[in-house]
């Protein structure tokens, strides 16, 4: 039979989505979000890095400042494009991060059972006693505050929820027939865990990475603003309102845009996250 | 019942022995000296050395946390380096800060969020409905450290209707008597007929209530509204329907006392996380409870306070769960153990 | 059997009950035209979807949202019901015409005790204080013959078996010191045999004490052949056949109607059943309806003019009504066999 990709469940899918509005906003707002991202070189105005301090807190549309300037005169419209770039690249590898190691994890803890399981349940069980964030501003405090530990802070919060995840699937999945019959073809258990078992789990994988991806943003910014992630002059979204409580007074610019930036994108990934959620995995709804 | 309590207890011991090792050796990683930073930059190196021996410092890592758990097991979480003061003290005093603020803030995003959700569900698939939910969302999108940061513009600096931090005006003393300023202003009001400190603690602590409330409250909004929308299709609707029972009781009855079990898992929840540190609120705010005080220790790297802290912190996290648990167990009759 | 045949004390006519789809719009109901007398039982019979538990809703005004009468009186003694206020209409609902449902299991609100769930009712219909209506729910549930009464009132409904529930559902029905009506929409379909007899006797029991009328709704020509005085069949929203049960048993005139007696294991009312057979088929899609009769297709006897016109009522004798183009209502004296 020739493939036709009329015929395939995502197909499906997709014509479910193309219904779901809010989804559809925000995988535009995803989609924007990437190409800012991409484009930020071409389409800022400045160099976000550029200061220049006779034209500091400049409001909008005031000497050539798109959204106004900052305490340093630097353009805040630039800082907001490049912006969207760090995010972006924080919410990819801290979603990496956590993709990787959670199903690894899950994967072990619900093909082998066991005491493995045991004690890769309990390791996530304590994992989920502390409260998300704290346990983000911990990790960071121990690595030293940057950029990269950051990312891996909020990376490693997010594990247990995957591997939680993926196990819940893996155990479903182990009875089926077919990974009985492959069992007893010699299939090796990595090949049948890669193969067989972690296909059939990628629902709830795609739901998990987008509605993760927008925590992963919203982490990385409040990390930022503690002065615990990006450190400066990074333009980064949290870092940029991090000085920006002294101007709450004096300059609502400063304080309003990077926030908007924040808001909108995680919204993007959220809205999407959400449809793709009632479409993929009903289960999951809360 | 006793039983169910029982049982969910001793399940609590592995967890709270895994949160104590795991905070251990993560803060065992830490970069700098502990030493070092209780005596300062110029401390002499045999000062040190003796500072690193009294703390137990100086032996191997297996030791010291066989020592630290013995410690712990009597609640002796050791000494912030910073104060000098004992770490479970310097947490408990600013407890009360943090569960005020939390009471308030759970408090305003329970009622909104079940009105809206209620009204969400009646009026499924609505324009209020669409926009109560897109509403939600957005809730639930917010940075809520930008979202303090603009209710400081706009109703602090911009109307000048609250101030921007701190807990009650500091010109204004009160006794302190439960720690709870709201509550001890009360008492002000009886003793001497004086307003002016619980209104003054009232407008404290409307802003940061409220920017805490915003991710509870759009979650219990979801929550509510899914809820809803499952109980009003159940047989038993119906029934009260058809029993002649009004609308408003129907619903707020019948359909309401049934869709709120999981909405009060939800409420839980989301006051663990308030009251386990809401450490980017209370910094913006100034607000003297324990998410601050966290945060401080943090950037200061005293390590003890941190360490004993994230462990404390923890335990009130799980055992609001576990409360959490226990309640929705006793409320709801289908569950018998 | 027909007690009383002057008064009516519900007569629906011409009823229609819609439900709007994307797809289209669904006639649950089409048409339809009965009178239930007082002290009788009527027996409302079909195979599941044939717009039976729709009427009982429509009667009621519990339809779910889309549904919507969109033409057709209900008469409640001299009052047409659709023309009543939500608050008129909550007064007869629980109190003048009770309803009982399928699912004893999750009919009874989970979170309730069976006290409040009687309670309620009757402080909402009656002017009691609530110790008189606690007393009066536990003599109601006495009535309905739950042992130990002023203990299990204190349960919660899970502490109950589905029997039990069915009895307390009873009981809520029947609070009102005069029940004029008992709608019964499969009350014992999910219960198991031997507790099917017994609501079924218990119903009797209670209607023979009280003189109120039931509609019962069922697909079970079983439940009919014990409970019915009257019985009207509804195919595809449509009422097909009705007639007095014994001439219903024995001189079914619709091929449906038949074809339902036969499905009946040992039915020895009907002298035609030899053996168990199925009618063939299956329930046309309501959104698919023609003009014609719905049955044409699952039909032996089916004509041309089935396809073209749904056929006007023919009585056969007084009381015994059928549309049936294959019924010639010349033959109607005769003991009209198509």
């Amino acid at each position: 039979m020739p493939f036709n990709p009329e015929n395939t469940l995502w197909y499906d899918h997709w014509l479910q989505l193309k219904q779901n509005r809010s989804a559809l906003l925000g995988l535009a707002i995803i989609g924007a979000f990437v190409v800012v991202a991409f484009l930020a070189p071409v389409l800022a105005t400045h160099d976000p890095l550029v200061q220049n301090v006779s034209l500091r807190l400049s409001k909008p549309f005031e000497n050539g400042y798109l959204l106004g300037s900052d305490d340093f005169g630097r353009d805040i419209f630039s800082r907001i494009l490049y912006g969207a770039r760090i995010s972006l690249v924080i919410g990819a590898i801290a979603i990496g991060i956590s993709l990787t190691v959670g199903t690894a994890l899950g994967l072990i803890s619900g093909f082998y059972g066991g005491t493995l399981d045991v004690l890769i349940m309990g390791l996530v069980d304590v994992m989920l006693a502390f409260p998300y964030i704290l346990l983000a501003i911990v990790i960071v405090s121990i690595l030293g505050p940057s950029l990269n530990n950051a990312m891996i802070a909020i990376g490693i919060v997010g594990i247990p929820r995957f591997a939680r995840i993926i196990r819940a699937q893996v155990l479903a999945e182990k009875e089926n027939d077919y990974v009985m019959v492959e069992r007893s073809l010699g299939t090796s258990d990595l090949e049948l865990m890669m193969v067989s078992i972690l296909p059939n789990c990628m629902a709830p994988i795609i739901v998990q990475v987008t509605l993760g991806y927008a925590g992963a943003i919203l982490s990385s910014a409040a990390l930022s603003f503690l002065g615990l992630g990006t450190q400066p002059p990074t333009p980064e979204w949290g870092l940029m309102l991090a000085s920006a409580k002294q101007f709450v007074a004096s300059a609502w610019w400063v304080v309003t845009f990077p926030g908007v930036a924040i808001l909108l994108s995680v919204l993007g990934f959220n809205l999407f996250g959400d449809g793709l959620r009632d479409i993929l995995d009903p289960r999951l709804k809360d | 019942m006793i039983k169910y309590i029982t049982k969910r207890l001793i399940l609590l011991i592995p967890t709270l022995f895994g949160v104590v090792t795991i905070v251990f050796f993560m803060m065992s990683l830490a970069p700098g000296d502990p030493a070092r930073l209780a005596l300062g930059a110029h401390a002499t190196p045999e000062a040190v050395e003796a500072m690193r021996h009294e703390l137990g410092l100086d032996r191997p890592l297996h030791i010291q946390y066989l020592n630290y758990l013995k410690q712990v097991a009597v609640f002796d979480f050791g000494k912030s380096i910073k104060t000098g003061e004992p770490v479970l003290y310097e947490l408990l005093s600013r407890f009360p800060a943090t569960i005020e603020l939390s009471v308030v803030s759970i408090i305003i995003s329970t009622i909104l969020g079940i009105l809206a959700g209620i009204i969400s569900a009646t009026r499924q698939n609505s324009m209020i409905d669409f926009g109560a939910m897109f509403a939600a969302l957005v809730g639930v999108s917010m940075p809520v450290f930008w979202l303090a940061l603009i209710l400081i513009m706009v109703f602090s600096v911009g109307l000048n209707l609250f101030p921007t931090g701190g807990r009650i005006n500091i010109r204004l003393f009160m006794d302190p008597l439960t720690q709870f300023y709201l509550l001890d202003a009360i008492v002000y009001i009886f003793r001497e007929g004086d307003f002016s400190y619980f209104l003054s603690a009232l407008k404290h602590i409307i802003l940061p209530a409220v920017a805490l409330a915003t991710i509870p409250l759009a979650v219990i909004a979801r929550v509510t509204r899914s809820s809803m929308l499952e109980v009003v299709r159940q047989d038993y609707i119906r029934t009260a329907r058809a029993k002649g029972l009004s609308e408003r009781t129907v619903i707020y009855k019948h359909a309401l006392r049934n869709a709120l079990l999981p909405v009060i898992t939800i409420i839980g929840i989301e006051f663990g996380y308030n009251l386990a540190g809401a450490v980017l609120t209370e910094e913006i705010f100034s607000w003297p409870g324990i998410g601050r005080w966290l945060y401080s220790a943090v950037t200061a790297r005293d390590i003890p306070a941190v360490q004993g802290g994230v462990i404390l912190i923890a335990v009130v996290f799980v055992l609001v769960n576990l409360a959490v648990d226990i309640f929705y167990a006793y409320i709801n009759p289908k569950i018998r153990y | 059997m027909i007690k009383d045949h002057q008064t009516a004390v519900l007569e629906v006519d011409r009823l229609v009950t819609e439900f709007p789809t994307p797809k289209g719009t669904i006639r649950a109901v089409n048409d339809v035209s009965f009178q239930l007398h007082q002290g009788e039982t009527l027996a409302l019979v079909g195979e599941s979807g044939c717009g039976k538990s729709v009427t009982a809703l429509s009667i009621m005004g519990l339809l779910a949202h889309p549904g919507r009468i969109s033409s057709g009186t209900i008469r409640y003694g001299k009052d047409d019901l659709l023309g009543y206020s939500t608050s008129q209409m909550r007064k007869i609902r629980g109190n003048k015409i009770s309803m009982i449902f399928q699912e004893p299991m999750t009919s009874l609100n989970p979170v309730f005790r069976i006290k409040d769930q009687m309670m309620e009712v009757i402080l909402e219909h009656q002017d009691l204080s609530s110790k008189a209506a606690f007393d009066r729910a536990v003599e109601l549930l006495g009535m309905v013959g739950i042992p130990s009464p002023e203990k299990r009132i204190m349960d919660f409904p899970h502490h109950l078996s589905g029997g039990m529930r069915q009895r307390v559902m009873i009981a809520m029905a029947l609070t009102s010191p005069d029940p004029g009506i008992l709608i019964a929409d499969e009350p014992t379909t999910a219960l198991d045999v031997t507790i099917q007899a017994q609501i079924l006797q218990l119903i009797r029991k209670l209607q023979e004490k009280n003189g109120m009328s039931l509609l019962l709704i069922t697909h079970d020509m079983g439940v009919v052949a014990k409970m019915a005085d009257r019985v009207a069949v509804m195919y595809a929203g449509k009422k097909i056949e009705e007639a007095d049960v014994i001439e219903c048993f024995e001189n079914p005139c619709h091929p449906y109607t038949r074809g339902l007696l036969n499905s009946i294991p040992s039915n020895k009312k009907y002298k035609g059943a030899n053996r168990l057979e199925a009618i063939q088929g299956f329930v046309p899609n309501l959104l698919e309806l023609g003009k014609g009769c719905p049955f044409t297709n699952r039909c032996t006897v089916a004509m041309d003019i089935c396809q073209a016109a749904f056929p006007s009522q023919a009585q056969i004798i007084e009381g015994h009504h059928v549309c049936c183009h294959a019924v010639n209502p010349t033959d109607a004296d005769k003991g009209g066999r198509p």
